[in-house]
C-alpha cells in the first residue's frame, strides 16, 4: 500500500530542522534517560504523522530515528515497544536507505535505474566501526554492529531452547521484534542491490551490502550462527507443540491486563520470528548463489574469502543431528528451498555419476527429485539408503521433498523449470513415482512402519492420480 | 555570579512564592518552543524583579560564616529537592487515567469441531476403497484426525490447489477450527488454509478457485459472541468492570486476521453488504479500546486498513459519515474516545478522512454543539477561559486533541483561512495564559500540546 518515496533528502532546509525540534521537544520534559511514557507515544505519533502517514511526508531526521530506535530498545511498557517497532519498519518501508531509482521519470537518456545509498540516513546497523570497537551493544540507543546481531541470534537461540525462560517477558519480546527488524532491512537491502546486481554484474554491489558485511566479519562465527538459526526454529516449533491446549493456563485467571496482552503479543510474535528466522536463511542462500557466481565469473577477488555455503551447513546439521530433521523440515515453508534441502541431503548419500557442481547449467535428471525417487526402483539400492540413512529420516525426507515439488509454482522460469524438473516430468508422474518408491521401500523391508506424514503424502499422491487421470 | 547561574542555584527558587512564576523551567522551555516575542518579552520583565530581590538576599548572606551557609544551603536544598518532588507528584496525576475497555466478557460455549458429514467427505471415502490404501492402512475411524494432520502440513491446501475446489464441509470445518480450536496449532494452520483460498487462483484461466461455502457477516459476527464480545451495535461501550476477567479467547488472533484476509479479496467475491461492512469496521476499532489486545495491535491496525478499504468509493462516501456517528455515540466520552481516533492509521486517503471525520463528530458531541459547523465548533473552543480555576483542563486536552485530529487530517488547512485564524486563536490561549508552574492536572499537557502544534503551523 505503501510507495517508496523516492524524493530524498535534497538539502536540509530551516523547514526541517524547525520539525525536527519542534518534534523533539516533545521529549524534552523527560531529561533523564527514560522518557515519559505518554511523551514517548506523542513523540512517536508526531514522527508518523509528518513522515509515514503525510501526504508529502518527508523522511525524518538522524536524530528522530535515533530516537524512535531508543524509545524502542530501553521502553519500559509493551504499547512503546510494538508502536516505535511499528514505526521502525513503517520508516524502512517507506524510506529506506538503500534503494533502486527507477530513472525513467528524470530523463529519456540515460534511464537505467541505479542503486541509491543514502549515506545520510540512519541505519539500525553499525558495521564500519568493527575493528575498534569491543562491543557497542552495551548502550540500548546505538547501532547494531557485526558482534552485537550475533549474540542477538544467539540470545534468542538460547531463549526458546530454555524451559526455565519465561518466554513471555517484555525482554524477549523486544529481542524478537528487533531480530525481525534487522532482518527485514536486511533483506529489503538486499534485494534492491541484488536487482542492480543483476544488471550491471558489478559485484561490488553485493559485496557492500550489510548481509554479505555481517557474515564476512571475522568476529562472528558464521557457522554457530547458522547453528543458532536451525536451534531457533527448533525451539519455537517445540514451544507451538507443546503449548497446545491454551485453555489449561488460563484457569490461572488472575493475570493483569498486561500480562493477557504480553501473552498475545508473544503468540504473534513467535510465529514473526519463525518467519524471519527463514527469511535470513533465504537470503543467505541467495547471497550464496550469486557468489558462487562471481566466483566463477573471476568477479570476486581474494578479499572476498571462502564462505560454505548455507546449505551445506544445514544439510551438515541435519544429518549429524537427526532429532532436529522433522521440526526443521515441518517449519520451513519456502518449496524451493526445502526441496533444495532435501536434494542436497540425498546427495550425500544416494551415489550418482552426474556431480552436482554443473548444476544449472546442464540438468542432470538424477539431481532432480524425480530422479531421486527413481533410484528406489532397484530393491537393493533402497535397502542400502534406507541402511544410510535410516527409515525415518527417509520418510521424512522423501514426504517433505513431495509436498516441496508439488508445491513449486507451475509457471516458472525457464532455468528454474530445467532445474527441478517441471516441465519434463508431470505431477503425475511425480505421484506415480513416490507412490512406488514407498512400494519398493517396504518390499525391502518388510516391517517399515509408515509414519504419519508419509501417509498423508501418500493419500495426496494417489488422490491426485485419481482426480487427474 | 551571573544572572544565569544564580537562577539555577536553589536558593533563588526558595525566595519566590512557589505558584508564582519559576524562571528556571521557563528558560527551559523557551529554548525549545521557540515562543515568540511577547513572551520573551514577559519573561524578561520577571528576570529583572528576581534579579532586584537577589542583590538584597545576597547582601544579607555576607554576614554569615561560609561553613554556616554551606550547611543551610544543604539543608535547605534537600527540603528544597523536596517540595519540588512533591509538586510533580501533584502534577503527575495526568497518567492514572487511561483508556482502557473490556470489550469481551465470558466466553460461551464452543460449538462442535468436529462436523458429522465430514465422515463422508468424498476424499476419504474414496480412498478407503484405494488400491493403494493398502500401504497406507487408513482405518474409518482415523479419518478425523488424518485430517487434521493433512492440514496442518499443508496438504489439504495443495490438493484444493489441483482440485480448483473447495468443498461446503471442508471450508465449513476449516473455518470452525479456525474460529474456534484450543489448539494453536491447528487454528494458525486454519488460518492459513482460510487467508490463502480466499486467494487462490485456477492455474488455467487464472479465476478465482470454486468456494462451495464462505463464511457470512453472522458467521463471523457469531465467532466473536461465542468469545464474549459486548460491545454489540445497540448498545453503548462502557467499561464494564464488574463483569469476570476472563483471559479473551486466543482464537481472536486468528479471527483478526481471517477478517483481515477477507476484506482484501473484495475485487473477487463480495461478501458483506455495505451496512456489514460498517458494523465490521466499528468493531474492529471497538477491539482496539481492550487493552488485553495491545499485543495484537500491528495486526488490528493492518484489519482496520483492510475493512476499511473493503467498500467501493461510492459506498464509502455515503458510509464514512455514519461509522463516524455511530462511534461519537458509542464511545465513553473520557480519553477513549482519544483512543479511537488514533488507532485510525491515517496511512491513506479513506483513513486520514476517517480520522478526521470521527475526532469531528465526538468534538461536536462532547462540546455538545446544537448546531454542529466548523466555524460554532471553534467559537465554543475559542470561549474556554483556561486561566480561570474552575476550567477543567482534561476536557480541555480532549478537545484540543480532538480539534487537532479533526483539522490535521482533514482537508488542508491553507485553504480554509478562516478555521485556520480561529484554530491558532484557540492554540495561543491554550499555549500562552496556562503558567508553566500551573500545578492543575492537565495543565503542562495542554500547554505543550498547544505549543507544539503552534509552532507546527508557523513553520508551515
Amino acid at each position: 500500500m505503501m510507495q517508496v518515496d523516492f524524493r530524498r533528502r535534497k538539502g536540509r532546509g530551516v523547514f526541517e530542522v524547525g520539525i525536527e525540534e519542534n518534534i523533539l521537544a516533545i521529549l524534552d520534559d523527560a531529561q533523564e534517560a527514560q522518557y515519559s511514557h505518554d511523551n514517548s507515544l506523542a513523540f512517536l505519533e508526531a514522527v508518523r504523522a509528518t513522515s509515514v502517514a503525510a501526504d508529502d511526508g518527508i523522511p525524518p531526521t538522524i536524530k528522530l530515528v535515533a530516537a524512535v530506535f531508543r524509545i524502542f530498545r530501553t521502553g519500559k511498557s509493551l504499547e512503546l515497544i510494538i508502536t516505535s517497532s511499528q514505526l521502525l519498519n513503517e520508516l524502512e518501508q517507506k524510506f529506506p536507505r538503500v534503494f533502486v531509482d527507477e530513472g525513467a521519470l528524470e530523463l529519456s537518456s540515460g534511464s537505467q535505474p541505479r542503486l541509491i545509498v543514502d549515506e545520510q540516513a540512519w541505519s539500525p546497523f553499525a558495521l564500519n566501526l568493527d575493528s575498534d570497537r569491543v562491543t557497542s551493544n552495551e548502550s540500548p540507543a546505538c547501532p547494531i554492529d557485526t558482534l552485537g546481531f550475533y549474540l542477538l541470534i544467539q540470545e534468542l537461540a538460547g531463549a526458546v531452547n530454555d524451559s526455565n525462560v519465561q518466554l513471555q517477558d517484555i525482554r524477549y519480546l523486544r529481542s524478537m521484534l528487533l531480530f525481525q527488524y534487522l532482518v527485514n532491512v536486511i533483506e529489503v537491502e538486499f534485494l534492491a542491490r541484488n536487482r542492480i546486481y543483476e544488471e550491471t554484474m558489478q559485484w561490488t554491489i553485493l559485496r557492500e551490502s550489510t548481509l554479505n558485511i555481517l557474515l564476512n566479519s571475522r568476529r562472528v562465527n558464521y557457522k554457530s550462527l547458522v547453528k543458532d538459526c536451525l536451534s531457533i526454529i527448533c525451539g519455537l516449533h517445540k514451544i507451538h507443540a507443546s503449548s497446545n491446549d491454551f485453555l489449561e493456563d488460563s484457569a490461572a485467571k488472575s493475570s493483569k491486563d498486561s500480562q493477557i496482552s504480553l501473552a498475545f503479543a508473544s503468540l504473534e510474535v513467535e510465529v514473526e520470528a519463525c518467519v524471519a528466522v527463514q527469511k535470513l536463511m533465504i537470503t543467505i542462500t541467495k547471497l550464496d548463489e550469486l557468489k558462487k557466481q562471481a566466483d566463477l565469473k573471476g568477479f570476486t577477488t581474494r578479499a572476498d574469502g571462502v564462505r560454505t555455503p548455507l546449505v551445506e551447513i544445514v544439510v551438515n546439521e541435519l544429518t549429524y543431528d537427526n532429532e532436529i530433521l522433522s521440526p526443521v523440515l515441518q517449519v520451513l515453508d519456502h518449496p524451493r528451498w526445502k526441496l533444495e534441502l532435501v536434494l542436497q541431503y540425498f546427495a550425500k548419500y544416494i551415489t550418482r555419476p552426474a556431480v552436482r557442481t554443473r548444476r544449472g547449467t546442464e540438468p542432470e535428471e538424477d539431481a532432480t527429485f524425480y530422479g531421486t525417487l527413481r533410484s528406489f526402483t532397484n530393491i537393493s539400492s533402497a535397502k542400502s539408503v534406507i541402511k544410510k540413512i535410516g527409515s525415518e529420516a527417509l520418510q521424512l525426507l522423501l514426504a517433505h521433498g513431495f509436498l516441496a515439488q508439488i508445491s513449486l509454482p507451475r509457471k516458472c522460469s525457464k532455468s528454474e523449470a530445467l532445474l527441478y524438473s517441471i516441465l519434463e516430468v508431470s505431477l503425475l508422474e511425480i505421484c506415480r513415482e513416490m507412490i512406488s518408491a514407498f512400494n519398493n521401500l517396504r518390499k525391502a523391508y518388510s516391517h517399515l512402519e509408515i509414519l504419519p506424514i508419509a501417509k498423508e503424502a501418500l493419500f495426496v499422491a494417489s488422490t491426485i492420480l485419481s482426480t487427474k487421470s | 555570579m551571573t544572572q544565569k547561574a544564580s537562577m539555577r542555584s536553589p536558593l533563588d527558587f526558595e525566595l519566590e512564592d512557589p505558584l508564582l512564576d519559576s524562571p528556571a523551567p521557563a528558560k527551559r522551555r523557551k529554548k525549545v518552543i521557540g515562543l515568540d516575542d511577547l513572551l520573551t518579552d514577559y519573561y524578561k520583565e520577571k528576570d529583572k524583579c528576581i534579579e532586584g530581590e537577589l542583590k538584597s538576599k545576597k547582601a544579607r548572606k555576607i554576614d554569615s560564616s561560609d561553613e554556616e551557609d554551606n550547611a543551610r544551603e544543604a539543608t535547605l536544598s534537600s527540603a528544597l529537592d523536596k517540595y519540588h518532588k512533591q509538586m510533580q507528584d501533584m502534577g503527575g496525576d495526568d497518567e492514572i487515567s487511561h483508556w482502557g475497555l473490556h470489550v469481551f466478557g465470558t466466553q460461551k460455549s464452543l460449538p462442535e469441531l468436529v462436523l458429522p458429514e465430514l465422515h463422508s467427505y468424498g476424499l476419504l471415502q474414496s480412498f478407503y476403497e484405494n488400491k493403494h490404501n493398502s500401504l497406507v492402512g487408513l482405518r474409518r475411524e482415523e479419518g478425523d484426525t488424518f485430517l487434521e494432520g493433512l492440514l496442518i502440513n499443508g496438504w489439504l491446501l495443495k490438493l484444493i490447489t489441483v482440485q480448483n475446489h473447495v468443498e461446503e464441509v471442508i471450508a465449513k470445518w476449516v473455518f470452525n477450527l479456525m474460529m474456534f480450536s484450543s489448539k494453536g496449532k491447528i487454528r494458525m494452520s486454519a488460518c492459513d488454509f482460510w487467508c490463502s483460498i480466499l486467494s487462490l487462483k485456477n492455474e488455467d484461466n487464472a479465476s478465482p478457485i470454486r468456494i462451495d461455502w464462505v463464511p457470512n457477516y453472522s458467521d463471523i459476527g457469531g465467532a466473536l459472541d461465542v468469545y464474549g464480545y459486548i460491545c454489540n451495535s445497540s448498545s453503548n461501550w462502557a467499561s464494564h468492570t464488574d463483569c469476570d476477567l476472563v483471559e479473551p479467547s486466543k482464537n481472536i488472533q486468528t479471527w483478526i486476521k481471517f477478517v483481515t484476509a477477507f476484506c482484501e479479496v473484495r475485487s473477487k467475491r463480495i461478501m458483506l453488504s455495505t451496512s456489514e461492512a460498517v458494523e465490521l469496521i466499528i468493531v474492529v476499532i471497538s477491539l482496539f479500546l481492550d487493552r488485553r489486545l495491545g499485543g495484537l495491535s500491528i495486526l488490528l491496525y493492518k484489519c482496520l486498513v483492510s475493512t476499511i478499504n473493503y467498500l467501493t468509493d461510492d459506498e464509502w462516501n455515503t458510509s464514512s459519515e455514519k461509522i463516524a456517528k455511530c462511534l461519537a455515540c458509542r464511545v465513553p466520552r473520557d480519553l477513549n474516545c482519544l483512543r479511537v481516533v488514533e488507532c485510525i492509521s491515517g496511512v491513506d486517503g479513506r483513513s486520514k478522512s476517517l480520522r478526521s471525520k470521527v475526532a469531528y463528530e465526538i468534538l461536536a458531541i462532547y462540546l455538545d454543539a446544537k448546531v454542529a459547523n466548523d466555524e460554532e465548533i471553534l467559537n465554543i473552543l475559542m470561549s474556554i477561559k483556561v486561566k480561570e480555576r474552575s476550567c477543567d483542563l482534561f476536557k480541555v486536552y480532549i478537545c484540543l486533541i480532538l480539534a487537532e485530529n479533526w483539522l490535521m487530517w482533514g482537508p488542508k488547512l491553507e485553504d480554509r483561512p478562516v478555521i485556520c485564524e480561529m484554530w491558532g486563536v484557540f492554540l495561543r490561549s491554550c499555549s500562552f495564559f496556562i503558567a508553566s508552574t500551573d500545578l492543575r492536572s492537565y495543565a503542562s499537557k495542554v500547554r505543550n500540546r498547544a505549543s507544539y502544534l503552534l509552532h507546527g503551523s508557523s513553520t508551515d
